[in-house]
């Protein structure tokens, strides 16, 4: 008697654990011969069983196959973007350009002596604003312009001998020494380094 | 005494260069036209020395020559944000209309003298 009364409480908790289970067990899993997907209840009314369903095929989105990305040595260098700050010299090269070809179009002694002055005063500024020193660039400039003599290097390889930086700058280094030849001269070199 | 002497003026003197924040100066010649550009606001002296060099100029750290000078010229532009003065001093046999048209031509300010 004394071993059911000790028993009796266990047995109820036990089950009760039982019961607990199944209810939990029903609410989670499907019931057989039901996708697990359609567990939610569908709120759309089910078509009618007489009339023939049109098949629609699922929506498939075709992705076009991803271009590889570009490297230093597929990427096109007349497309690089030029920095800022880069841009605003270039800008700079330009408006200097037109004042002088004013200035030497003048013809005139003065209008020479005035071109000069301002090429004395302009070209280290633009060096300046452009942060580079045209002596550690010179050296790279000849070898950039030995290399693309004859006919010039497939852009591949010749994109492989700097960075892109260095290119914009001797672009730039280049286009200032243009700038430095008077008139024609400077107009025709101009756009060696490509 | 004559070391401390020595020492004052050349502590002087690099003071005196530490504070100018000039570039040097660049003297060419065009024709009969005789000019020498003082390069003002932040320029290095190599890039000033190498330009002036491109230009057949001839360089030097220190202001232009007032020797001979018809007049000056100032002009000013502006370089990343800020506004620059350089002062272009030209020499005769220029006259002074001479001078001042150079000047005018570099949309500068020109003063005689």
């Amino acid at each position: 008697m004394s071993f059911a009364r000790a028993a009796l409480p266990w047995a109820l908790a036990a089950a009760l654990a039982v019961i607990s289970m199944v209810s939990l067990a029903r609410r989670v899993l499907p019931p057989p011969g039901r996708a697990v997907a359609s567990t939610r209840p569908s709120l759309q009314p089910s078509p009618a069983p007489s009339l023939p369903r049109a098949r629609v095929a699922p929506a498939r989105v075709d992705l076009p196959p991803r271009a590889p990305l570009p490297t230093a040595a597929t990427r096109p260098l007349e497309r690089d973007p030029a920095p800022p700050a880069m841009e605003a010299v270039w800008h700079r090269i330009a408006s200097l350009r037109a004042r002088l070809d004013a200035l030497e179009g003048d013809g005139g002694e003065i209008g020479q002596a005035a071109a000069a002055a301002l090429r004395t005063i302009e070209v280290p500024r633009i060096l300046e604003e452009a942060g580079i020193s045209d002596e550690p660039f010179a050296a790279h400039l000849a070898a950039y312009r030995d290399a693309v003599a004859d006919g010039g290097l497939p852009d591949a390889l010749r994109a492989s001998l700097f960075t892109d930086d260095e290119r914009e700058r001797l672009r730039l280094l280049d286009a200032v020494h243009a700038l430095q030849r008077s008139g024609a001269e400077g107009r025709a070199d101009a756009g060696v380094v490509r | 005494m004559n070391a401390r002497l020595f020492a004052l003026v050349a502590l002087l003197g690099a003071a005196t260069a530490a504070c100018s924040d000039s570039a040097g100066s660049c003297t060419q010649t065009q024709g009969t036209t005789m000019f020498c550009a003082e390069y003002g606001g932040d320029v290095s002296s190599d890039n000033a020395q190498s330009s002036c060099s491109a230009g057949r100029g001839t360089y030097s750290s220190g202001a232009c020559s007032t020797t001979n000078r018809v007049g000056r010229c100032a002009t000013t532009t502006t370089s990343g944000g800020t506004r620059i003065t350089s002062t272009v001093s030209l020499y005769s046999p220029l006259t002074d209309a001479e001078a001042r048209q150079f000047c005018t031509l570099l949309s500068g300010t020109y003063t005689s003298g």
